[in-house]
C-alpha cells in the first residue's frame, strides 16, 4: 500500500459566534489520504466539507475558531517528515506548503483570480513565488505549456486577457493551471464544476483526473454530486451536519449505499426511470450546530425514515458493513 | 385526446450584432439562433437541453419579449407575441431565472416581494384586493410551499439556496401565468434540495394547470421532468423527441 499523506485525527472545530455561543461545524472527523490516492468528500451545503478543506491550509482565521485532534500532513519533500498543519504559526512556511505542497483550486473561478491582472501575469506568479531564482524565459514557457495542458486554445491570446474577459470553463482551467503550476503532492478541488455545465464538468473532472495520475499526486475532491464524482475516485467519505455517516469504495458506495442518508441522497437523483414518480425527500432539517444537545445522540436522527429507539440516546460508532464502515446502530453486530 | 396549442416557434432565427472595437460600427452579425421551430401543448413540459452558449436562454428571452429583435414567428396563446403588450404578456408567462438570489431585490424583505407580487397580479387582472386579502393569500401560499411564516421578516441574503429558490417560484406562480418558464432553477442546489424543487414543480403544475419550458443542461434530469426533449447545438435544434 502507498504511504499515507494526510490524515486527520479525531478533528473537530468550531466557529465562536459570541462569548458564549459556538457553532460545531466539524466533530470527530477521521480522514486519511493515501499517496496517489483520490479521496471525494461529499455532502450538502453547510455540512462543513469546504471548512475541512481550508483548515487543511490553515486558511480561517486563528482567532474565529476554537479546534481540537490533529490535522498531518507527511511529506517525502519537506525536511521535516512530520507536519501538524494547525499549529503552524510561521506564516512564511505555510505560504511555502500552499500552493507548493498542498494545491487548492475553489469552487468559484470569477472570484478565485484577481480582476486586475491578466491571467498568464497570475499563474506566472504562482510559479515564481515558489521558485524565485527561474528566469524570465523560463517562466514564460513554463507557463505557456501549462496553458497549452490545461488544453486552453489560442495560448498567446487567453495568456493576455483579463478574467472578465474569459468564460467560466476557461477561468477554471486557468485556475487549474495555478493550482497545478508546482505539482504539489496533494490537491484539494473544492466543488471545482458547480458553476459548469454538463459537458464542461466532465471535461474539467477528466483534466483534473489526467494531472493528478500523471504526477503521481493525491487528490481530495470536495462536491455534493456523488453521481458525478463516482468514477474519478477510489474512497469515498459522506459528510453531514458536521460529521462523517459513512466511507467506503466510491463505485461500492454509489452502487450499495448503506446509511439511510445516503441511501436517501443517491434515490433523490432524477432520471428516466423514475419518471411520473415524485422523488424521495429527506425531510425536516439539518440538526442547528450550535447546540449541543444534538450531539449526544445520533446526528441525522431528526430525518431518518429508519430510525430506532436507541438512536434518541446514545451516538453510534462505525461499524463495518462490506467494504464500507457506517455509523448507524442499524449494522451494529 | 391532443391538447390545445400554447406555444408555437415557427422558423425563428435571432443573431446579435458584432461591433468593431474602435468605432462600434456593426461588422457583422453573429447568429445564435438559426430557424428554430417547435410546438408545445397545454399541460406538457418542454426540455430545451443544450450546452453553455448554445442559446437557450436566447430562446426563453424570446418569449418573454426580453429580446424584440427576431425574425419568424412566435405564436403564444393564438397569437403572434410581436402583437402582444406586455401586460397581456405577462398574464401568460412568467419566468424563473437560474440564480435566486439575483432574482429578487437584496434592500426588500420577503413580505414585501411577495406583497409586491399580489398587487402586480391585482392591477393586471383589475382586480381590487385588500391588506387582509393579501395576507391570508401569502401565507396559503407559504403554508404550501412549507416555508415558516417568519421568513417574511427576512432579507434574501438571510434564506437558504432552496428557500429562496421556493420564493422566486412562488413570485412567479403569483401571477397565474400559463406558460412557466425555467432557466436551470436547479443548478445551483444540493441533490436533496433539487428533489424537492422538482417535487414541488411537479405538484404546481398539477394545481394550477401550468405548461413549462425546462431550460437544462442536465439530460438525466431532462428525461425524468419533461415530455418532450429540444437538444440545442449552436443555436440549431440538434435533436427533437
Amino acid at each position: 500500500m502507498d504511504k499515507k499523506i494526510l490524515e486527520s485525527k479525531n478533528y473537530s472545530l468550531s466557529y465562536k459566534i459570541d462569548n458564549k455561543k459556538k457553532y460545531y461545524i466539524l466533530r470527530n472527523i477521521n480522514i486519511e489520504i493515501f499517496k496517489k490516492q483520490k479521496v471525494a468528500l461529499i455532502g450538502e451545503s453547510g455540512s462543513g466539507k469546504s471548512t475541512f478543506a481550508y483548515s487543511l491550509l490553515n486558511l480561517i482565521p486563528r482567532d474565529e475558531i476554537d479546534f481540537c485532534g490533529e490535522i498531518n500532513f507527511y511529506s517525502d519533500k519537506i525536511c521535516c517528515k512530520k507536519k501538524f498543519l494547525l499549529n503552524f504559526s510561521d506564516e512564511d512556511e505555510l505560504n511555502h506548503i500552499r500552493g507548493n505542497h498542498i494545491s487548492i483550486i475553489f469552487q468559484d473561478p470569477f472570484s478565485a483570480l484577481n480582476p486586475v491582472f491578466i491571467v498568464g501575469k497570475q499563474v506566472e506568479e504562482m510559479i515564481l513565488n515558489h521558485n524565485k531564482k527561474i528566469s524570465n524565459d523560463e517562466l514564460h514557457l513554463k507557463t505557456k505549456s501549462l496553458l497549452k495542458s490545461v488544453k486552453l486554445q489560442d495560448i498567446d491570446i487567453v495568456y493576455k486577457k483579463f478574467p472578465h474577459q474569459l468564460s467560466g470553463g476557461q477561468l477554471q482551467r486557468i485556475c487549474i493551471a495555478t493550482s497545478i503550476a508546482n505539482i504539489p503532492e496533494l490537491l484539494i478541488a473544492d466543488e471545482p464544476t458547480t458553476s459548469l455545465d454538463a459537458q464542461l464538468r466532465v471535461e474539467v473532472l477528466d483534466l483534473i483526473n489526467s494531472f493528478v495520475k500523471k504526477n503521481y499526486m493525491s487528490l481530495l475532491l470536495i462536491t455534493h454530486d456523488l453521481n458525478i464524482v463516482k468514477d474519478y475516485v477510489d474512497y469515498v467519505y459522506i459528510l453531514y451536519a458536521g460529521e462523517i455517516l459513512e466511507h467506503g469504495h466510491g463505485n461500492v458506495l454509489s452502487k450499495n449505499p448503506l446509511h439511510p442518508y445516503t441511501q436517501l441522497l443517491i434515490s433523490a437523483y432524477p432520471d428516466k426511470t423514475k419518471k411520473g414518480k415524485l422523488l424521495p425527500v429527506i425531510e425536516g432539517q439539518m440538526p442547528n450546530l450550535t447546540e449541543k444537545k444534538f450531539f449526544t445522540r445520533c446526528i441525522f436522527f431528526n430525518r431518518c425514515p429508519k430510525k430506532i429507539e436507541k438512536c434518541n440516546s446514545l451516538v453510534p460508532d462505525f461499524y463495518k458493513a462490506g467494504d464500507s464502515f457506517v455509523k448507524c446502530f442499524l449494522y451494529e453486530k | 385526446m391532443k391538447n390545445s396549442l400554447l406555444l408555437k416557434f415557427d422558423s425563428v432565427s435571432k443573431s446579435y450584432p458584432v461591433y468593431s472595437s474602435i468605432l462600434r460600427r456593426v461588422m457583422s452579425r453573429k447568429l445564435v439562433l438559426e430557424k428554430i421551430t417547435f410546438e408545445l401543448e397545454e399541460g406538457k413540459v418542454l426540455g430545451v437541453l443544450g450546452a453553455s452558449g448554445s442559446g437557450k436562454t436566447t430562446i426563453a428571452k424570446l418569449i418573454t419579449k426580453i429580446e424584440e429583435e427576431y425574425s419568424g414567428r412566435i405564436i403564444l396563446n393564438n397569437i403572434n407575441i410581436k402583437n402582444m403588450t406586455h401586460k397581456e404578456l405577462a398574464k401568460n408567462v412568467s419566468m424563473v431565472f437560474q440564480n435566486p438570489y439575483s432574482s429578487l431585490n437584496p434592500k426588500h424583505k420577503i413580505r414585501f416581494v411577495l406583497e409586491e407580487r399580489i398587487n402586480q397580479y391585482a392591477k393586471l387582472y383589475n382586480n381590487k384586493i385588500d391588506n387582509y386579502e393579501i395576507k391570508e393569500h401569502i401565507l396559503e401560499l407559504l403554508n404550501y410551499m412549507k416555508l415558516p411564516a417568519e421568513i417574511l421578516s427576512c432579507y434574501p441574503h438571510q434564506l437558504s439556496g432552496g428557500q429562496k429558490q421556493r420564493i422566486a417560484i412562488l413570485c412567479a406562480i403569483i401571477l397565474k401565468p400559463k406558460l412557466l418558464i425555467l432557466d436551470e432553477p436547479l443548478s445551483s442546489l444540493d441533490i436533496s434540495l433539487q428533489a424537492q424543487i422538482l417535487n414541488y414543480l411537479i405538484d404546481i403544475k398539477q394545481k394550477y394547470n401550468l405548461t413549462y419550458i425546462f431550460i437544462t443542461h442536465d439530460q438525466d434530469l431532462a428525461e425524468y421532468f419533461c415530455d418532450n426533449i429540444i437538444k440545442i447545438n449552436k443555436g440549431v435544434i440538434c435533436e427533437n423527441n
